[in-house]
């Protein structure tokens, strides 16, 4: 007597399957040429931008008064939402006298190159659901929007240079600030020469909803947020920049020592000078094999994907899509074509000229795409 | 002690019950008994040390500082730990940085400045060696005591130093006595229309809200506002009973600054 | 005490905030907005935004006419998921507040804050429901529209308790009751069961409302039912459309 065993195939709804199997899942959906997205091969998600109106140029009647974001972002790629603002600080530097002139004469080996160019200081956070210590991803990606920016050479140095104007208060009390770009020849050159002061740039990125790799769409969120930044003018009071304070430690050796309380306008700002033509956006693509095996059995006339070969991928999104992709390829590049970053990490040695050729195609196209939505915004 | 949720509910009902029927038999405004110490530590300017019948020990010790107070804006600093549980906890935290907002915002200035360039700047430090019960209020009975009994240095060089580039000099061994007035902050439970004062730690873990009163220049001020005192009987309150607490304290806060003061 | 962070990149360290220059005319002008309560509120609610958490609710609340008077606050509710260690009969209840753009409560007030808004939503969220799981609510203020050096903070505390319960709502944790709060002059009163029961009181600020705690408690039960309407409205309109 033997029981007669019984062989049913389990069938899962494609959530499930999409949990339990991803590569499965993945395979599926591209057999039938479509992502577990719904999107298209080569299709990328829409990107919605505005600059929220949270920084303090943004919108001329509010009142500024404890409110720093030079620039801001946010950005919404499918379901992902990035808020990038941009703060600002000032930095000191005392240049010896030989230095101001040497700043003419450029050399044009590779570190000084860098030192032309200027960074931002990123921190990312993704939204988890948990507290502590940044993750490895935040670390990364912080890092690496820091070295893309320098590397880019997106933000020349002097565009970060604090112009300092000088705030005279006449004798009938009212007081007026001159700025030696707007002015000329009226400054005594003096105070400009001994030192320097130079604004530093802190990006904060917040990220909701993380849904695929995030380091294009953090990239272009902090691209639009440093077109829109605006640095404002500063100022040193007249009756102190020329200040000498004696400190007198009883008994030791008196020292001098000048002070300048750097003070912002808060009227009077300038948006931050890009270098126009090293303005880039980011893409990515995976590339990814198409097993045969997987696909389900197919009635004559439907669509073939090209058999057992590479597909690739943009913009990677999701779980599956994650989960089963191994080459990756990651891009920033200008409208025009100049590459500004390129990286290829290769699982299954499959990234074949072809499919990098044709990212960067794709990736030029997005990023005149990309780049054409900023200039509608600014509008 | 942990009780069960037999003991718990037993007890809640009792605290419920009119009149209610406290474990240590105190009556609803009625205070567990303290001992105060104060001036004790030698090298600070003030200190206390509150005992209160349950062990909960409470340690304050304020110094000052000489500061120009045109650049440092804060002339009260608070710093408060408590044994057995985290610095960076939610709990320490919130305890230090409600009670550093009361005293910097309702200390008088005035009673610190020094010249008019100079002022005392307190440091206030806050140490709990066993606390059972929510220790706010004695924190508060104790930061009262120790700022009452600190001595600041005599002052001995002019006190118009505008146009004077002099540093303030002291008298070699005379101190004044710091008058300031100390806000107090006083903890009550609500358990279910009845409010009590001073809730010891079984009473505070049946409670169905905690309240935090602010006492200062004779009235009830703001800080006034709702705490956790357990996480398993908080639920709603009347508005009639936070009325009720705010009375209470309007009754006995006078009783105790005298208690206090005897000191 | 003094740790760097190599976590985060910081920038260099002799750089010095930027320091603006005082308008005394706009100060001026800013503080009467301030001053006038509950008039001309508007809110905008929409559930769901945050997509890998439980539930959340992005909640933007306009003050007048002026765009700029505006809080946006983004509420998500993770869990109730499974905690590890000790057994426990019902969920704890955890809640972080942050500030993603302008940095301007101090840490321990955030900590407050956080303390305050549990002790409420532990009277309001059904923890026996859920034993051996955590309950974690994080906020985000992504707009706020504090101008002073000083942070109003009552309007914050208010969009938080209103967020979170949207967010409870949207992930299907069970709640005793929608929990609303509603404000007068620099008080904040969290009311449940219709108003009859208070759930939190914060009274941060001596204004002139005295010592009468009662009259106090009415002014903000009005604008208490006036948000729990709308909380209510929208849920309903939200559910209809998903039908």
């Amino acid at each position: 007597m033997t029981e007669s065993l019984e062989l049913r195939p389990i069938t899962f709804h494609p959530d499930v399957l999409a949990r339990i199997a991803p590569e499965l899942s993945m395979q599926r959906h591209l057999s039938l040429g479509l992502r577990p997205s719904l999107r298209s091969f080569e299709e990328f998600r829409n990107v919605e931008i505005s600059d929220g109106g949270l920084s303090f140029a943004s919108n001329a009647d509010i009142d500024r008064k404890g409110n720093n974001i030079l620039g801001s972002n946010v950005l919404k790629c499918g379901k992902t939402m990035v808020v990038t603002s941009i703060t600002g600080g000032i930095v000191e530097e005392n240049i010896s006298g030989s230095r101001v002139d040497d700043e003419s004469t450029e050399s044009s080996n590779r570190a000084d190159r860098l030192s032309r160019f200027a960074q931002v200081h990123p921190v990312v956070e993704v939204e988890r659901g948990r507290v502590g210590a940044p993750t490895d991803e935040e670390m990364t990606l912080s890092q690496r929007l820091r070295d893309c920016v320098l590397h880019s050479g997106l933000i020349p140095k002097k565009a970060l240079d604090v112009a300092v104007g000088i705030r005279s208060t006449d004798s009938e009390g009212i007081s007026s600030i001159l700025y030696p770009d707007e002015e000329e020849n009226t400054i005594s050159s003096g105070l400009k020469s001994r030192r320097k002061w130079s604004y530093v740039l802190y990006a904060k990125i917040q990220v909701f909803s993380r849904d695929g790799p995030l380091f294009e769409i953090c990239w272009n969120s902090l691209i639009y947020a440093l077109k829109t930044t605006q640095l404002p003018r500063a100022f040193v009071d007249e009756r102190t920049a020329d200040l000498k304070i004696p400190v007198s430690m009883r008994g030791r050796s008196a020292t001098f020592r000048e002070t300048f309380d750097i003070i912002c306008d808060a009227s009077k700002f300038q948006p931050l000078v890009l270098n126009e033509e090293n303005v880039a956006f980011a893409s990515n693509f995976a590339i990814i094999d198409v097993d045969p095996e997987t696909e389900l059995p197919k009635d004559e006339d439907e669509m073939q994907v090209d058999q057992g070969g590479s597909v690739l991928l943009a913009d990677i999104q999701g779980e599956a899509e994650e989960a089963s992709v191994f080459s990756t390829i990651s891009i920033i590049s200008s409208d025009a074509g100049r590459l500004k970053h390129f990286k290829v990490i290769g699982g299954g040695l499959n990234a074949s000229m072809e499919h990098l050729k044709k990212s960067l195609n794709l990736a030029k196209l997005r990023a005149s795409d990309l780049s054409a939505k900023s200039s509608s915004g600014d509008r | 002690m942990v009780l069960s949720v037999t003991e718990k509910s037993y007890l809640h009902e009792s605290l419920a019950s009119v009149p209610p029927a406290r474990p240590d038999g105190r009556k609803a405004d009625q205070f567990r008994p303290i001992e105060v110490f104060t001036d004790f530590l030698p090298a600070s300017n003030g200190s206390s040390k509150v005992v209160a019948s349950d062990g909960t020990e409470c340690l304050v010790s304020v110094k000052c500082k000489v500061v120009d107070h045109a650049v440092e804006e804060d002339l009260v600093v608070v710093d408060v730990d408590i044994a057995g549980h985290r610095d960076d906890s939610g709990f320490v935290q919130g305890i230090a940085s409600t009670l550093s907002k009361v005293l910097s915002t309702q200390l008088d200035r005035s009673c610190l400045r020094l010249t008019k360039k100079y002022s005392f700047k307190l440091y206030i430090d806050v140490l709990v060696l066993s606390s059972f019960s929510h220790p706010l209020t004695l924190i508060s009975f104790a930061v009262y005591s120790a700022l009452n009994s600190t001595q600041l240095p005599k002052l001995i060089s002019s006190d118009d130093d505008l146009d004077v580039a002099e540093l303030p000099t002291f008298h070699d061994y005379d101190f004044v006595k710091l008058n300031v007035s100390v806000p107090l902050l006083f903890t009550l439970a609500i358990c279910g229309k009845n409010v009590l004062v001073d809730p010891a730690s079984n009473e505070s873990d049946v409670a169905n809200n905690g309240i935090l009163v602010t006492w200062n220049n004779g009235k009830a001020t703001a800080p006034i506002r709702t705490l956790g005192l357990n996480e398993d009987y908080v639920s709603g309150v009347s508005p009639q009973s936070l009325q009720d607490s705010i009375k209470m304290i309007e009754q006995v806060a006078p009783e105790v600054l005298q208690a206090l003061g005897g000191i | 005490m003094n740790i760097t962070d190599r976590r985060r990149i910081l920038g260099p360290s002799n750089a010095k905030p930027l320091v603006f220059e005082r308008l005394e005319s706009s100060e001026q002008a800013a503080q009467p907005p301030q001053e006038k309560n509950n008039e001309n509120e508007s809110m905008y609610i929409k559930n769901g935004l945050v997509s890998n958490a439980n539930g959340s609710s992005y909640l933007e609340l306009k003050r007048g006419e002026s765009s700029e008077q505006c809080t946006i606050l983004l509420s998500s509710v993770y869990g109730p998921r499974p905690s590890r260690g000790a057994f426990s009969s019902k969920a704890s209840l955890s809640v972080q507040f942050k500030e993603v753009t302008i940095e301007k409560i101090p840490s321990g007030e955030l900590k407050e804050i956080c303390n305050f808004l549990s002790n409420i939503f532990s009277a309001v969220i059904n923890l026996e429901r859920y034993p051996k799981s955590g309950i974690d609510i994080f906020l985000s203020l992504i707009k706020n529209p504090i101008t002073s050096d000083e942070a109003n903070l009552e309007p914050i505390i208010a969009a938080c308790v209103n967020g979170i319960t949207l967010a409870l709502a949207d992930a299907g944790i069970e709640i005793f009751d929608t929990v609303s709060a509603g404000t007068y002059k620099r008080n904040v009163v969290a009311f449940s069961k219709n108003g009859t029961e208070v759930v939190g009181l914060w009274k941060d600020k001596e204004d002139d409302t005295a010592n009468d705690i009662l009259s106090v408690i009415e002014n903000c039960r009005g604008n208490y039912l006036q948000n729990r309407k709308g909380i209510i409205e929208y849920l309903i309109r939200s559910k209809n459309a998903d039908i």
